[in-house]
């Protein structure tokens, strides 16, 4: 637990240190970390109903990122623009999942009246 | 060992997030003002309206004011000898550098784009028969040479730091785009002005042989109007006081 608070703290400095990206490449990045949100709760999700698997987890997390910004940039050159719709499937998902989360914690930590 | 691994492999994945996280929301918070591609189409529709009205009231501002500014001036040199010399000399510099309209005998001259056909479209290049900007130029120069004291064209007041350049179809004139037909009005001594154009081998004897129509009427009463922008010199700072005639 710890571990992940320093983990997300070295992160956040290292990015105050890092030259920004440049503005044109902002909508790939924004796609990949929706992409990324998404896997943190998909895993979290599926630790809490106990099929969590690390390999998935992992692979998913990298891949997902990696192919949202692929699709964002193919909409772009067919000139379909994708980034909204995929924009959208990454918050339905991550709602869904926001979901399974919520009511674990309700269940769990406070008791039916 | 299996707990530690995971525990590293999500602090792990805590790191990229976070770094991610930071990274993106540094770049848009550095380019916020440029933010137009995440703008919709009315948002930037809704802004340029905005600013099209605003403009259009500091410029009604601006006119109202200088109106002010000259009525001052006006009652200033009715009653002061000296102050009606230093707004002699104000009236005349404000003409040299465009800033006030200028009436006086002059000419006209009207150009236009050839209607000629181009015989031979490959060997001769098409871009003859359109006027240029290095035609308006030697105009332009012509008539500085024979005496012209305000040139305009196109209701653009030539200013010493006027641009007249091409662009595209068009010639740009103080940032203004201006098209064909290109009148150029210019107050000096008619006969002087209408002369230096015409004569044999002059500006438009060339532009005449590609067919370009050039049209010149001497006026009595030509007003040439005063150059609308703003002023701002950034560079260039008054060396030192001298009179200015």
């Amino acid at each position: 637990m710890i571990v992940s608070i320093i983990a997300i703290g070295i992160g956040i400095i290292a990015a105050i240190y890092m030259p920004a990206i440049p503005f044109i490449y902002s909508k790939y990045t924004a796609v990949a970390i929706m992409a990324s949100l998404d896997s943190v709760f998909g895993g979290i999700s599926s630790n809490i109903q106990g099929k969590f698997n690390m390999g998935i987890f992992l692979s998913g997390f990298f891949t997902n990122a990696l192919l949202a910004a692929a699709l964002t940039l193919l909409g772009e050159r067919l000139g379909a623009d994708m980034f909204i719709a995929i924009i959208f499937v990454f918050a339905n998902r991550i709602f869904i999942n926001f979901a399974i989360i919520r009511r674990y914690i309700l269940s769990k930590f406070i008791t039916k009246v | 060992m299996k707990r530690k691994d995971a525990q590293f492999t999500i602090a792990f994945v805590c790191l990229v997030l976070s770094f991610m996280l930071t990274l993106q929301f540094k770049t848009i918070r550095k380019n916020s003002e440029l933010n137009l591609e995440l703008k919709r189409a009315s948002d930037l529709q809704q802004e340029l309206n905005n600013l099209k009205d605003k403009y259009d009231d500091v410029s009604k501002k601006l006119s109202k004011t200088e109106d002010k500014v000259n009525e001052y001036q006006e009652a200033a040199s009715q009653s002061n000898k000296s102050i009606n010399v230093i707004k002699k000399d104000l009236d005349e510099a404000g003409i040299l550098a465009g800033l006030s309209t200028v009436k006086g005998p002059g000419v006209t001259v009207t150009l236009k784009d050839s209607t000629l056909k181009n015989p031979m479209p490959g060997t001769i290049d098409e871009n003859q028969y359109v006027i240029h900007d290095s035609d308006m130029l030697l105009v332009i120069n012509e008539l500085r040479d024979a005496g012209a004291e305000a040139i305009s064209l196109n209701d653009q007041r030539i200013l010493a730091t006027s641009e007249v350049r091409c662009a595209g179809t068009v010639i740009s004139v103080n940032n203004t785009k201006v098209a064909a037909p290109f009148v150029v009005k210019a107050i000096g001594n008619p006969d002087y002005l209408e002369s230096s154009l015409v004569f044999r081998g002059g500006a438009i004897d060339t532009l005449k042989y590609w067919g370009i129509e050039v049209n010149i009427k001497k006026d009595n009463n030509l007003i040439v109007p005063k150059y609308d922008g703003a002023i701002n010199f950034k560079y260039a700072t008054p060396a030192k006081w001298a009179s200015l005639m």
